[in-house]
């Protein structure tokens, strides 16, 4: 049975140089990335975090850093109840076309079953959508309510 | 065996209400749908179609109009038919890309 991964591919109207930046700069993430912050040295091997009024969520190390093409890290939630799932990878992948990226997030090596996996699922579309509003738009998306509070 | 399914979720700083219409109305489709025009009128059970005008179907001397269309029976579920509409876009990028190449919006170098 093959692992679950999670592929998720939208364009944006932007360059890839931009979109890199967007991806590896921590005052770019921190406006899309709802307030988390990303900061590494990006070389092969090096750690990385991202973190949230200075707490870290998410850490790893850097597996691919090939601007503006290919950029790839583990992921580890730093919540205690994720702790003891395994380390996932996360890969982005950027083509240009035209005036446009064409970008493809893979998270894969995730647990099956895991909480991590249910997570990034329902997480990817809310960043990646927020990263296409900024990059267009100049403006991330607004702050989202719980469908719960939706009347 | 399980059926595959294509399922792709977006966040849109939107009203229901101005999506909706963009799902529903023939002339908003065509601005972004690469002008592909939605048919229908929108009750369950009517028949549904999807139709592209003015696609040179090859480079051929002389052009061609590709026309084609999608019916499927509405259901009361708007999920679903959202979810078919994606579906149905995929099938045609593809068609598209394997008949007249992408669309010129999408091609490299083209401005």
């Amino acid at each position: 049975m093959s692992k679950p991964e999670f592929i998720y591919t939208t364009y944006i109207e932007t360059t890839p140089e931009k979109l890199w930046l967007a991806l590896t700069d921590g005052d770019f993430t921190e406006r899309y990335w709802f307030g988390h912050r990303v900061a590494s040295a990006w070389e092969i091997g090096s750690p990385y975090k991202f973190s949230k009024q200075d707490e870290t969520t998410i850490a790893g190390k850097v597996l691919a850093f090939e601007p503006p093409k290919r950029l790839s890290y583990t992921w580890d939630n730093q919540k205690t109840d994720l702790k003891h799932e395994r380390s996932s990878r996360v890969t982005f992948d950027l083509e240009p076309r035209g005036k446009v990226v064409k970008l493809t997030v893979t998270h894969d090596n995730l647990d099956e079953g895991g909480k991590t996996f249910r997570d990034i699922s329902g997480g990817w579309p809310m960043v990646l959508a927020s990263l296409k509003s900024l990059l267009e738009t100049g403006q991330p998306l607004p702050p989202m309510s719980s469908p719960a509070a939706q009347g | 065996m399980r059926k595959p399914e294509f399922i792709y979720v977006s966040y849109i700083e939107t009203t229901p209400e101005r999506l909706w219409e963009a799902l529903t109305n023939s002339a908003f489709t065509k601005r972004y749908w690469f002008d592909t025009e939605v048919r229908s009128d929108w009750k369950v059970g009517s028949p549904f179609a999807l139709v592209m005008g003015h696609f040179r179907a090859t480079g051929k001397s002389h052009t061609s109009i590709a026309t084609c269309s999608f019916h499927l029976t509405l259901t009361e579920s708007a999920s679903r038919l959202l979810r078919f509409i994606v579906f149905a876009a995929q099938l045609i990028c593809q068609s598209i890309r394997h008949r007249v190449g992408l669309h010129p919006h999408l091609q490299p170098g083209r401005s």
